[in-house]
């Protein structure tokens, strides 16, 4: 290792496992792995069991078709 | 480190090592030259460390230095982590990148549109109203439902309902909060061990449940049908055909609160139990015996219309009302005059106010029958006054109104009170020519009498005895609310087949096989007949939000007897097919059919005349004559024991515990005791002394039936030696709500009463110690100091007179309190245009709270819990302030409502930082919740206390969130702003209400009517004393209460202009004097 100014550097490009600065290359295969793996881990096993039992079905709201709306509310003088 | 350092460090540590072994080894040595040292120096040597103890040169050394060793020291790069800058940005970008694809839950929801074909008389944002009827009790009050988009957000009164005439009470009001209850039933459940719940669909429910009727039917055993009220023509008919269709089957109907005494007692009285009508709006003098009509008994709505109509001193009329109890209730709190007695002293009561009038005044033919006077030659009104300690004045004046006012007069006795005490009543009614009085165009109209007595004992009996085969629950509850002595959860062990139909949960669902939901009444079909001259139509304005079905659907399926009968029009057909042959039929008009339903579904209701009057079960027949007989006859008298008196009320919004998942009706305070989320038994104050009580403290009552531990509750106003418990707490089968909330006194409750189900003597009381904390809303947001007697009147907050003193001088209160004119500092602003203002009538105001719980409804008000309003974060923007004059042992007692006073030189207004309240050209107060940062400052500065401050998200914190749910979110009133934590909010005059009566003006090319805008408290309040309106208008009525002689500003000295004029209240007492406490 080199110092300088008290700081560590290296030179190797070979030795990527070890060194501290980490290939440009590696770094896209191994987030793209990862984003991967999360996306295929959130729908099985887990995303499936979480979907089933957490969501709601939504509440629906339908007016009844037979009501009869009433044309104000105040007194019906007719 | 530097070698020299490090040796240095080392030499350090050893030194400290010496010393620290020195310490240890030599104690005493330490312990005596420190006293030594103590005797010659008085103050304390204060160490923090060893090396301080024993003043170490090198220690010393240290401590002249400003910074340690080390702290100068340049960071060893060689010493630290080998992960670099750029790694770590790297893998922080990539952990993100990754955590934003997992999270993320796009999902394109398409375009938002309110419809894809709109509906003709549908306009987006405008609300449409539907009428219908409200099945909260068994009165059948008509209602107008303001729906938004198809969703039920608020329901008034119908003011077609001849009866209602335009009001609902608080359970009304609240009944949309049961509708969007996430803790209704969803889906049909089986419960084979009556422990574990399976869903099942409807079609295999049916198919089950029709299997096994049909054996019980086939076996001989008995299917039990038990509901509330049956007021329903149509239902009552399907019953009769389920009841064709299995011939074993049996309905039986009950009430917590019922009138059976009163009923027997006037059926032996008057030969049938049709109970008479009473008009109380004609009369000019009414006695109350233990009769809460105004607040928990009988109609509420009706009495208190009519108890008003005859109480407007503008137009001379002012009833005189007498209250006779032993309770303190919201009746005897509105009372001219006030008599204290026990409540089985009642009955003595009356049958020395019967010699008075029959034997010494000679009223009524009825001096001259022997049998009669010599029972009731043992009574005498002075030997009773004596007896009692009350007052002689007060009771000449009972007297002497009776006498004078025959004929317009009415004696009403309590529900609670026994058979015997009811048929000395209607002597005395009877003797007066109050029968007058009885309605004689309409009658009541009972579809299904209640079950007796004798009807519950051989039901229970043949249930324990295997007899009975299926018992259906039919929307009622009887495992809470039948005696406990009946033993009903046990005895339906002996019942194959127990379906309990239901909203919820509750304790008889939680013994039955089967649990179908049943639709709300927002989703259902009905009509009711309660009056011989009308009936009202139910109508469902919105599909049910869940997987249920209403009651009557399910029973016709059964009666049909095969699970695919069902089809979601079952019920209203069979209404409308009914209908045709009898209601209708019966009008004999040439109208068809469906423009009839059509009218009647319109209007809620359809007039009938009496005579075509179909469907009932009841005669219309008025009774014929009293038969004195039944007083001479009559056996078991009341009379006053020495022992405490247990006094059993119904509670007017929780019902008989149906509604106790509804947090509205639960923290609404109680008039009096001001008490929410808890019932206790209330005591007086003379029991309390006697007793070493303290509100709150842990008493054990016991009766025939039972015994139960509870808190009491120290109320002015009750009699000595009288126990007040209200029924409809203590739930334990509930919603997470109401679970738990109370103490259930139903088990104090015995089938075998010897007096009345509802009251007992011989009842002992003792102190067991601990307590349960009553928190009572009573001291909140005091305009002055509690500690004040009768503050009240010192700063003018309560004005009150006699009806005497207004007849002498209209301008009395004027000149008591002079017609002040305040210079101000501030410069009046004109309002040219509108100017929003409030009238509230004191003599009209009974403090009955409805207002506040329709404000709560109308403007999204949270649900905090008993334990934030016990830190005074009750959110309500309008209360009832209650205010005692008088001694606690017989106090006068004052309702005024209190809400933002929207002044016109607002102190809220200037303290604000960020101008978030501001005023409105036409008087409004008002809030900007986005602008508020949560100072306080406007709270602070409030002489009214009426800001309201969201220490919390009160939504997200109360009952694990239960506000949060998608189905609360939909009761929103989508006009009104949801406030969240940090904000201040308070009463906007309904603001939204103001702005709708604003855009049918732009829409009508005219200037805004004052009198079209209705707040939602004038709305509820079912007497109309609350009054809204433009006060420049000169003509409203609004504009000539403000300027009435009876209005007062409150706290006006303080010269903020507020814009709600008091009326005061006065007293129809023969007093002249004034009735406030003397300064």
């Amino acid at each position: 290792m080199i110092m300088k100014n008290g700081l560590t550097s290296t030179n190797n490009n070979k030795d990527i496992l070890s060194s501290d600065k980490i290939d440009r290359k590696k770094f896209f295969l191994l987030a793209g792995i990862a984003a991967l793996g999360t996306a295929l881990v959130s729908v099985f096993p887990f995303g499936k069991r979480v979907v089933n039992s957490t969501k709601k079905e939504p509440i629906k709201i339908s007016p009844n078709p037979h009501a009869v709306k009433r044309n104000n509310r105040q007194e019906n003088h007719g | 480190m530097p070698s020299n350092e490090t040796t240095d460090r080392k030499i350090m540590d050893k030194k400290v090592i010496d010393i620290s072994n020195e310490i240890v080894n030599a104690d005493a040595s330490i312990d005596a030259s420190a006293d030594a040292g103590a005797e010659n120096n008085t103050d304390p040597n204060y160490w923090r460390s060893f090396k301080e103890l024993h003043n170490d040169p090198e220690f010393n050394k240290l401590k002249a230095r400003e910074f340690a060793d080390g702290a100068l020291d340049r960071p060893d790069v060689n010493d630290m982590s080998r992960f670099s800058r750029r790694k770590f940005l790297a893998l922080l970008s990539a952990s993100a990148a990754v955590a934003a694809t997992g999270c993320s839950n796009y999902r394109d929801q398409g375009v938002l549109l309110p419809y894809n074909k709109k509906p003709e008389e549908v306009t987006v944002g405008n609300p449409t109203y539907y009428a219908s009827t409200c099945t909260g009790c068994e009165h059948a009050c008509g209602m107008i439902i303001k729906t938004i988009e198809g969703r039920p957000i608020k329901v008034d009164g119908n003011p077609d309902h001849p009866i209602s005439k335009g009001k609902i009470c608080a359970i009304g009001q609240a009944s949309v909060m049961n509708l969007y209850d996430p803790e209704r039933l969803k889906n049909p459940v089986e419960r084979p061990d009556k422990i574990n719940s399976n869903e099942i669909p409807w079609a295999s429910a049916d198919d089950k449940i029709i299997g096994q009727l049909k054996a019980a039917a086939s076996s001989g055993k008995e299917i039990a049908i038990i509901s509330n009220t049956i007021n329903s023509p149509s239902l009552k008919k399907a019953l009769d055909e389920f009841k064709t269709a299995y011939p074993t089957a049996k309905v039986y109907s009950f009430e917590l609160f019922d009138d059976s005494t009163r009923r027997s007692a006037w059926e032996k009285s008057y030969g049938n139990p049709n109970l008479p009508i009473v008009q109380l709006d004609k009369a000019k003098v009414i006695l109350a015996l233990e009769s809460d009509f105004l607040g928990n008994e009988g109609n509420k709505i009706e009495n208190s219309i009519m108890y008003v109509q005859n109480r407007n001193a503008f137009e001379g009329e002012f009833n005189r009302l007498y209250a006779v109890e032993g309770n303190a209730s919201l009746t005897g709190t509105n009372a001219d005059y006030r008599i204290i007695i026990r409540t089985d002293a009642i009955e003595e009561f009356v049958n020395a106010l019967l010699i008075e009038i029959i034997g010494k005044e000679k009223i009524s033919g009825f001096g001259t029958d022997t049998p009669l006077l010599s029972k009731l030659q043992k009574f005498g009104m002075d030997g009773f006054i004596s007896k009692y300690g009350i007052s002689k004045v007060t009771v000449d004046h009972l007297i002497s109104d009776l006498k004078k006012n025959q004929g317009v007069s009415y004696v009403l006795a309590g529900s609670s009170l026994p058979e015997s005490t009811h048929i000395a009543v209607n002597l005395l009614n009877e003797a007066l020519g109050n029968t007058a009085l009885h309605a004689k165009d309409q009658s009541r109209v009972t579809q299904i009498p209640l079950s007796a007595k004798a009807d519950w004992d051989a039901l229970l009996a043949s249930m324990k005895g295997g007899k009975v085969g299926a018992v259906i629950h039919f929307d009622s509850n009887p495992a809470f609310v039948l005696p406990a002595d009946y033993r009903y959860s046990e005895a339906l062990k002996s019942v194959p087949l127990v379906v309990s139909l239901s909203e919820q949960i509750n304790e008889s669902t939680a013994v039955s096989n089967f649990v179908l939901p049943i639709s709300s009444m927002f989703e259902s079909w009905g009509d009711y007949q309660t009056r011989s001259t009308f009936y009202s139509l139910q109508q469902p304005v919105i599909a049910p939000l869940y997987n249920t079905r209403q009651k009557e659907e399910i029973i016709l399926v059964w009666t049909a007897g095969n699970k695919d009968a069902y089809n979601k029009d079952i019920y209203r057909n069979y209404i409308q097919a009914n209908w045709k042959t009898t209601v209708l039929a019966a009008q004999n008009t040439d109208v068809l059919f469906k423009t009839a339903w059509n009218a009647g579904l319109n209007d809620g209701v359809v007039k009938v005349s009496s005579a075509s009057s179909a469907g009932t079960t009841e005669t219309t027949a008025l009774p014929q004559g009293f038969k004195p007989e039944a007083f001479v006859a009559s056996t078991n008298v009341m009379t006053a024991g020495s022992n405490f008196v247990l006094l059993l009320t119904p509670n007017g919004n929780l019902g008989d515990g149906r509604f106790a998942n509804n947090g509205w009706l639960q923290e609404l305070p109680k008039p009096l005791s001001r008490a929410v989320w808890d019932n206790y038994a209330a005591i007086s104050v003379q029991t309390a002394k006697a007793m070493n009580l303290q509100s709150s403290d842990l008493v054990k009552i016991t009766t025939p039936a039972g015994a139960l531990e509870m808190p009491v509750f120290i109320q002015p106003g009750v009699a000595e030696g009288v126990i007040a418990v209200q029924l409809g707490y203590g739930r334990t089968e509930c919603g997470i709500v109401g679970k738990g909330v109370g103490f259930n006194a139903n088990s104090l409750v015995t089938k075998n009463a010897k007096l009345s189900p509802w009251l007992y003597d011989n009842v002992t009381m003792e102190k067991v110690g601990g307590t349960h904390e009553i928190v009572s809303t009573v001291e909140h947001y005091n305009i002055e100091e509690p500690l004040l007697k009768d503050i009240q009147f010192r700063r003018h907050i309560i004005q009150e007179g006699t009806y005497l003193q207004y007849k002498a001088d209209p301008e009395f209160l004027k000149k008591k309190h002079g017609d002040k004119e305040y210079e101000s500092i501030n410069k009046q602003y004109v309002h040219t245009g509108t100017k929003w203002g409030m009238v509230i009538d004191l003599n009209k105001c009974t403090g009955c709270g409805q207002c506040v719980i329709a404000c709560n409804v109308e403007n999204n008000i949270p649900i905090v819990g008993k334990d934030q309003v016990k830190r005074n974060r009750e959110m309500q923007w309008i209360r009832i302030d209650r205010y005692y004059s008088g001694t606690p042992e017989n106090p006068n007692t004052s309702f005024q409502p209190m809400l933002c006073q929207h002044c016109d030189f607002a102190p809220c207004e200037n303290v604000c930082p960020v101008a978030a309240t501001t005023h409105s050209t036409d008087g409004i107060n008002g809030m900007a919740y986005n602008r508020c940062v949560g100072t306080r400052y406007c709270s602070n500065n409030c002489p009214y206390k009426v800001r309201r401050f969201n220490y919390y998200n009160f939504r997200d914190r109360f009952g694990d969130s239960i506000q949060q749910e998608e189905s609360f979110s939909l009761m929103a009133n989508p006009e009104v702003t949801v406030r969240s934590r940090g904000v201040m909010e308070k009463c906007t005059f309904c603001l939204q209400r103001i702005m709708e009566e604003r855009s049918h003006a732009i829409k009508d090319n005219r200037q805004v009517i004052g009198a079209n805008v209705k707040t939602a408290c004038q709305e509820a309040c079912l007497t109309s004393a609350i009054v809204f309106g433009d006060q420049n208008a000169q003509d409203s009525e609004l504009h000539k209460l403000t300027n009435s002689n009876l209005g007062y500003t409150v706290l006006d000295e303080i010269k903020v202009k507020p814009n709600v004029t008091y009326l005061a209240k006065l007293r129809n007492v023969y007093e002249t004097e004034n009735t406030e406490a003397k300064h």
